[in-house]
């Protein structure tokens, strides 16, 4: 991760402001820092959103492509994500530096993913054990500024709501051979749908106190956070913890309250700021990095 | 494809521009705070982004430095998402690798690298949508990048691609024009003392054609040059008045 | 061959035989269970690793059998990692080929990267890091057999091999897993027939240090109420406090044996 050098002096001076619930850019504990979240910024994909938390800058694409399903599942579509921690976030990436951080990030989200209600996986199946929709998910990390995984699953949610993937239909010939017809119509199309998609909320223990959405100082001064991936109705998807700190039974009782009550104030934002670009349609200004 | 005219009768291409019009280009600089310099252009679909580090120290190992210049690092990547067809891998094959040994050929010739001996500078570009002219967005991204980390160089880099078809040359190909396998011509040159700093040629083209794309492709060239122009000072002014002078 | 009339040819497509097979006959839904299974556990039984231990649960029927190996500390290989003060541990989760039911299910895929990554941060909160300045501890663990709660044994496993190897550590990391039924049941140490239940609820595997009351490692998946998770970790802990006498045990008698012996090549 692109990290930042602390004195112990730094360190103490944030982890006392935290105990007075008061970080270094005035926000409480609880808060998350100016999200700013925008689809369909590239053009060339199936459904795309590009996500500004801070300094941390995301682009995720969605690419969906026809293919073989999986063998144990052969009436479901899949999911591949694949992270790509640019050397544009830290010149350390550059090269394969970035690999071991991407592959983490998308272990992280395959777990997060990897249950029932999420997606619905069905509606991508096309016909039994023989096509299916993949849907690759590319996530491009542009700039770091602490916070990856949330502002990653923000993105993820938005880019799953933007996307469009086109109706299929198969005839059969008389000698059963099978053709795959593709809808020439842009606007007939599937939207996938997100109401149960979770978002990752990381919790950083800081001295005896826990912060959402710690910037990259913060970060250094951390000594274990627990990742809470939480849906839009308060289901908990997933937890995991990273850090080389312990953490107390009770603080993590502590966290996973906050995180849920957190999520569903994010999910909720999130939701309007979606509902509010798909109101606009065509008339919306895309701004992307220009503005 | 049949039926699909790369010229027109009327002189109009397949996006309806003539021969010797460039796409739109509109650009901004400045677009990340923790790198040293950034920027971001969009050539008609094609949309390109250049970060800057440096000069700092050289990373790894000390024996690479050179002792009297800066050593220019670059790094070209395209994200997985940017083709029509899905990338496998950002970075690292054949193709990213040519096109990075010419990002650094092209920048090593315009940075002044004898004002920063034995340090490092990098440069990252990364495409986000890949519609023809790859390389010439990067090189026009760059140099605003660099001139927004504030190093210097001799002059602006602008880079142009031209193609040839039936006597005309074209210039600023897209992705349709270009994959229709006709000659191409990729020029970066120093608009001001009108020295090329990278030239590169695919396909044949016979030589008595040479001259006339030569010159289309440098008066494209000075084209960019004026709107990158225009896109610095105007960052400039922008500049200026929020620092309140 | 063309025109090879000896060979017997093969269909020219050929599917996968699991298609056809029959559909497993539904199986008794399983009680809650809030106790960990018997545990067997040996540390000291390879000669070529500086430590080593060996875990085996579940009994009867098969159970998930873990291997655990442990070197160190050595001179790191040198790379600039700033604030790195203290040794580097490097983990390894492997599973061996033939442990799962299924054809080489799970080796070598992202699962066994995320796993290795999962056992260093649990591990890491354990050892005494700082007393190895500059030097690289090594971990491996290879899953012989897995029937169930693989994760939790090799977490278990690979701190009985650290202390093994006499690497200074703040405590043992005893790990316990949890799955939860579709009836909701809570069911602790599940068997493999347990945990890849198609409408299982999800998987918990906790990382506990027992002495100082310490979670060092969490993962988790599947769908969570938050008053159910709260109960899953609390169910949790009391199986690694369950567990833990029966590691010391196996330290104190590894510690017996090593005495008893008379030095003879390599201590």
């Amino acid at each position: 991760m692109a990290w930042v050098r602390l004195s112990e002096a730094e360190k103490v001076y944030i982890a006392h402001g935290v105990q007075e619930d008061l970080r270094q850019d005035g926000r409480s504990c609880e808060d998350y820092r100016c999200i700013e979240v925008e689809t369909d910024v590239v053009s060339n994909t199936s459904g795309s959103a590009r996500v500004k938390l801070g300094h941390t800058d995301i682009l995720v694409g969605i690419k969906a492509e026809m293919g073989t399903p999986k063998l144990e599942r052969p009436h479901e579509g899949c999911v591949e994500f694949f992270v790509d921690c640019s050397a544009n976030a830290a010149p350390e990436f550059e090269g394969r530096g970035g690999e071991e951080l991407g592959t983490e990030i998308a272990n992280t989200l395959y777990r997060m993913f990897n249950n029932e209600s999420s997606l619905d996986l069905k509606a991508l199946c096309i016909s039994q054990a023989e096509h299916c929709w993949i849907l690759y998910v590319d996530v491009l990390l542009l700039e770091c500024g602490g916070n990856l995984f949330d502002a990653i699953s923000i993105g993820v949610k938005a880019a799953l709501f933007n996307t469009r993937i086109p109706k299929v239909r198969i005839l059969e010939d008389e000698e059963g051979s099978k053709e795959i017809e593709l809808s020439d119509d842009p606007y007939d199309c599937i939207r996938l749908n997100v109401e149960n998609v979770p978002c990752i909320i990381t919790l950083s223990k800081i001295g005896h106190r826990h912060v959402v959405d710690a910037t990259l100082q913060e970060e250094a001064c951390t000594l274990a956070s627990l990742l809470v991936s939480v849906t839009s109705k308060g289901l908990l998807t997933g937890m995991k913890k990273v850090g080389k700190g312990s953490l107390d039974p009770e603080s993590i009782f502590e966290m996973i309250e906050t995180g849920k009550r957190v999520g569903k104030a994010v999910h909720v934002s999130l939701q309007e700021i979606l509902n509010k670009e798909e109101s606009l349609g065509k008339q919306r200004q895309k701004v992307g990095f220009l503005g | 494809m049949a039926g699909l005219e790369l010229l027109s009768d009327q002189g109009y291409r397949l996006d309806g521009r003539k021969a010797v019009e460039l796409r739109k280009i509109q650009a901004r600089m400045g677009v990340f705070a923790q790198a040293d310099g950034s920027a971001y252009i969009e050539q008609g679909n094609t949309k390109a982004l250049a970060v800057v580090y440096g000069p700092h120290e050289i990373r790894g190992s000390r024996s690479k430095a050179l002792h009297d210049r800066a050593v220019v690092n670059c790094q070209y990547s395209m994200a997985t998402f940017s083709t029509g067809e899905r990338k496998r891998r950002p970075h690292g094959d054949r193709k990213s690798s040519e096109m990075t040994l010419h990002l650094k050929q092209t920048f090593e010739a315009a940075i002044l690298t004898q004002l920063y001996p034995r340090s490092q500078i990098d440069i990252y570009v990364q495409i986000l949508q890949a519609d023809g002219g790859n390389y010439c967005a990067c090189v026009n991204a760059a140099t605003l990048a660099i001139m927004d980390a504030g190093i210097p160089m001799r002059d602006y880099v602008c880079a142009c691609s031209t193609g040839f078809i039936e006597d005309t040359p074209l210039v600023d190909l897209c992705y349709v024009e270009e994959a229709a396998g006709g000659p191409q011509l990729a020029l970066a040159l120093l608009p001001k003392s009108e020295q090329i700093a990278l030239l590169e040629m695919n396909s044949r083209l016979h030589e008595d054609h040479l001259e006339k794309v030569l010159d289309a492709a440098s008066k494209a060239c000075r084209d960019v040059y004026a709107v990158l122009d225009r896109v610095v000072r105007d960052h400039v002014q922008e500049v200026c008045t929020l620092l309140g002078e | 061959m063309p025109g090879d009339s000896r060979r017997i040819r093969g269909p020219e497509e050929s599917r996968c035989p699991l298609l056809y097979a029959l559909p497993e006959s539904p199986q008794a839904p399983e009680q809650a269970r809030t106790e960990p299974r018997p545990l067997y556990a040996r540390a000291g039984l390879l000669s070529q690793a500086k430590g080593s231990a060996y875990i085996e649960t579940g009994g009867g029927g098969g159970g998930t059998k873990v291997l655990s190996g442990a070197s160190g500390p050595r001179e790191a290989e040198r790379r600039d990692g700033p604030g790195l003060r203290g040794a580097r541990l490097v983990c390894e989760f492997r599973w061996a080929p033939f442990a799962r039911l299924g054809p080489r299910c799970g080796v070598g895929t992202a699962l066994e990267r995320e796993l290795s990554l999962a056992l260093q941060e649990s591990l890491e909160p354990a050892v005494r890091l700082e007393r190895y300045p500059r030097a690289q501890i090594h971990v491996w663990v290879l899953v012989l057999e897995d029937r169930g709660s693989a994760f939790a044994s090799a977490l278990s496993a690979a701190s009985l091999a650290l202390a093994d190897a006499g690497i200074e550590m703040y405590d043992v990391v005893v790990g316990c897993a949890l799955s939860r039924g579709p009836g909701g049941c809570l069911l602790l140490d599940p068997s493999d027939r347990d945990e890849g239940r198609p409408k299982s609820g999800g998987c918990l595997t906790l990382a506990l240090m027992p002495a100082l009351n310490q979670v060092c490692g969490l993962l988790c998946n599947g769908e969570w109420t938050e008053e159910s998770l709260s109960q899953a970790v609390r169910l949790c802990m009391e199986g690694c406090h369950r567990l833990y006498p029966v590691l010391q045990q196996c330290l104190v008698r590894a510690t017996k044996r090593k005495i008893s012996v008379p030095q003879s090549g390599p201590a």
